[in-house]
């Protein structure tokens, strides 16, 4: 009974959240009036003024790709630099700096919304670098997917609409949409319980007699940013399943909520847009897919071992699913305890990364997919394949196949090469392998690491353990690739769109209905399959 | 410029598109640090320190004005005059505070046992336990559990004769 009003509250709470949020995302994308719009855009000129933009100036798809790139690097050497000499700032409370190839694999896995972490924060962090290099570039990487979905959305509105320009969509949407959320969220998890405090340690004295330091520090204000971004990176080694990051089931709830909402929210601002049913459509191939994930999840019981009391099987076992279904990555329980099925389900999840996928580019790597299934539908009908009458051109289905077919070869190609270089014998033992002979457990979990990554999730089985240079330097361009070369491909699409003549003509192929959702499950499902089926057999199908 | 539309672009011009973007991509970096990495995070704090004193600060518990531990964190328990939590390597958290009601059930007889506090007055605080987190839960956001350590805090406090050794240690401190 409360299993099925959790799953109630979740599903009609986030979905209830994502209509105003969806229609304020459509505004932002379109430049209509905004609530406070007078203030709004009064503080967001002053910013453009400070950092020395001209609103009005329209971005090609190569400069808009441009200026990702470029400020996500800036900011990746940012957080490189504070990592490595943190010991060296003020209160920087004894923390010693991060080595090189772990600071490496640090900023590029924060920078592009993935949050591996081969760290473990509470141990190795001071509170100032929890909250510069942690909790600031939490705000760039969810800002810079959503701004790229805000790119690729404006092409498909009408002709020459321009794709927008990206500092003024960067500013806008942690200004206006992540800030606000994660103050209001923030406010919300330190009274359930999460701490928020420039202190570091409280030195208890247990009612044994014995000395207890518990760490302490700013973890309310990286929480809300975490979860709502699509992050993922927790204050604390354990993420979510620490009691401080998640104190009861009712901050369970909360941060479940926030991570679906804006993923959520997308199908939303683009149904306000380009079509209502056309989003409508979407969103509801997407609610098929993420129930038959979760009904995959649920069909073995997980824990009680390594999952936390308060959560249980149904509250670790949904968080979970929300979390790497929409590529936060965060975890309230260890993978370990994780059931068999459940894991097979998130690897699914990973391989598609639009159920809904992260902020931002779970949109985008939605779109990819209706336009590989309208040109395969087309070539089995016969016709040129169109979406939203636009001609769909030989170079957009071979960008969007190029964007399909690099996820599983960023995937499979280091996890071969960790298994050839001993890599996952080397900090797994026996239990990973001996020799030529790989155990499925070994499988599962190098399998996991690298599509975690590919996929920028986040989610892993090995933390700390991983902290080696092999691991560290191969998961860091693993997860370069799998965030720019998506995003870069896409913005291309995006280029090739703004400029097409549209004729208001029937659609050869419906991209809305019944018809259209369940061919759109299907192709999708079957791609994956035919792409992953034989890795899922030797990993976690045979634990 | 001129000759960007031929596609062309001369190197000078290249070179100030650069600058130009690099510019933009530090200046708003800069800006963001200040606004999401420092003001954020310490204007919380502020609130915090006023408004949630009590969580802010890690739901600090305290015995006789010392400080005992957080609620929110598990602490080792060997006397069999306390209940135990979960050993550190069974949860995922490792500092776990909490026990399912079955477990903590099964505890009471070593506990009677060891201070002569009776069954059902174990079983009444226990039973008190789980109602209060079932309404700190909003009722059915969560399974039902026991916090070990308010459980035992709650036994020191109303049975001070039975945990003299406990409370003089403390007294020391």
């Amino acid at each position: 009974m409360d299993t099925i009003i959790q799953l109630a509250v979740l599903m009609t709470g986030t979905l209830g959240l994502a209509i105003p949020f969806g229609l304020y995302i459509a505004r932002m994308i379109s430049f209509e009036m905004r609530p406070l719009e007078k203030t709004l855009s009064k503080v967001e000129s002053e910013f453009y003024r400070l950092v020395g933009i001209d609103a009005t100036k329209q971005m090609t798809w190569k400069q808009y790709f441009f200026a990702l790139f470029l400020t996500n690097m800036v900011v990746a050497v940012f957080i490189i630099l504070i990592l490595t000499f943190q010991n060296y700032l003020p209160s920087h409370e004894n923390f010693k700096g991060l080595s090189l190839d772990l600071a490496f694999n640090t900023a590029i896995s924060f920078v592009t919304d993935t949050n591996l972490q081969h760290y473990a924060g509470d141990q190795q962090l001071s509170n100032l670098s929890q909250m510069i290099a942690i909790t600031f570039t939490q705000f760039v990487a969810p800002a810079s997917g959503i701004v790229g979905a805000f790119a690729l959305i404006r092409s498909f509105i009408r002709k020459n609409f321009g794709l927008g320009n990206f500092y003024v969509d960067f500013i806008r949407v942690i200004l206006t949409l992540l800030l606000p959320v994660a103050v209001v969220s923030s406010l919300v998890l330190m009274a359930i319980g999460v701490p928020q405090t420039l202190n570091t340690t409280i030195t208890a004295h247990t009612l044994e007699g014995n000395k207890q330091d518990i760490r302490v520090g700013p973890v309310a204000s990286l929480l809300a940013i975490k979860q709502l971004g699509s992050n993922g990176g927790g204050f604390y080694v354990a993420n979510s399943a620490h009691p401080f990051e998640n104190p009861t089931g009712l901050s369970n709830m909360y941060e479940m909520f926030l991570m679906f909402v804006i993923p959520l929210s997308f199908l939303i601002a683009f149904g306000k847009l380009i079509g209502k049913w056309r989003g409508v459509s979407i969103l509801i191939a997407i609610l098929i897919s993420f129930g038959s994930l979760l009904i995959l999840a649920f069909s073995a019981n997980s824990g009680p071992s390594l999952l936390e009391t308060r959560f249980g099987n149904f509250g670790s076992t949904l968080f979970n699913a929300i979390s790497i279904t929409t590529n936060t990555g965060a975890v309230n329980s260890s993978l370990s305890g994780m059931s068999s099925n459940a894991i097979m389900s998130f690897l699914i999840a990973m391989f598609v990364q639009a159920i809904p996928g992260a902020v931002g580019t779970g949109m985008m790597t939605m779109i990819m997919y209706v336009v590989i299934t309208l040109f395969v539908v087309g070539l089995m009908v016969g016709k040129t394949p169109e979406f939203l009458s636009m001609k769909i051109s030989p170079r957009d289905v071979k960008l969007a196949v190029f964007v399909f077919l690099s996820h599983p070869a960023i995937i499979l190609i280091p996890t071969v090469i960790a298994f050839a270089t001993g890599s996952t014998q080397a900090i797994m033992g026996s239990t990973g392998g001996t020799g030529h002979h790989i155990t499925p457990m070994g499988f599962t979990q190098t399998l996991y690491e690298y599509t975690s990554a590919a996929a920028n999730n986040g989610s892993d089985y090995f933390g700390t353990s991983a902290n080696t240079p092999f691991w560290n330097i191969s998961t860091a361009i693993v997860i370069f690739l799998g965030r720019f070369v998506p995003i870069g491909l896409m913005l291309a699409i995006a280029g090739s769109f703004t400029v097409k003549d549209r004729r208001e003509v029937i659609e050869p192929i419906k991209t809305q209905g019944p018809v259209f959702i369940t061919v759109l499950v299907v192709v999708t499902f079957l791609l994956t399959a035919v792409t992953f089926f034989p890795f899922i057999v030797i990993g976690p199908f045979s634990l | 410029m001129a000759n960007s539309k031929d596609g062309i672009i001369s190197r000078s011009s290249l070179r100030e598109i650069v600058t130009h973007y690099l510019s933009s991509s530090l200046r708003i970096m800069l800006l963001m640090i200040v606004v999401t990495g420092i003001a954020y995070p310490i204007i919380l704090v502020l609130i915090g320190e006023y408004t949630l004193p009590y969580q802010s600060t890690g739901s600090i518990l305290t015995l006789n004005g010392k400080i005992i531990g957080s609620k929110l964190i598990a602490q080792e328990f060997k006397s069999a005059k306390f209940f135990h939590s979960r050993p550190p390597s069974d949860s995922a958290s490792t500092v776990d505070p909490h026990i399912t009601p079955e477990n903590a059930f099964d505890q009471v007889s070593n506990v009677s046992k060891a201070t002569g506090i009776p069954h059902n007055v174990l079983e009444t605080l226990i039973n008190l336990n789980i109602e209060r987190n079932k309404i700190t839960n909003g009722l059915f956001f969560a399974p039902q559990y026991v916090n070990v350590l308010e459980v035992n805090l709650d036994l020191v406090k109303q049975y001070p004769e039975h945990y003299q050794e406990f409370l003089s240690n403390l007294q020391r401190r």
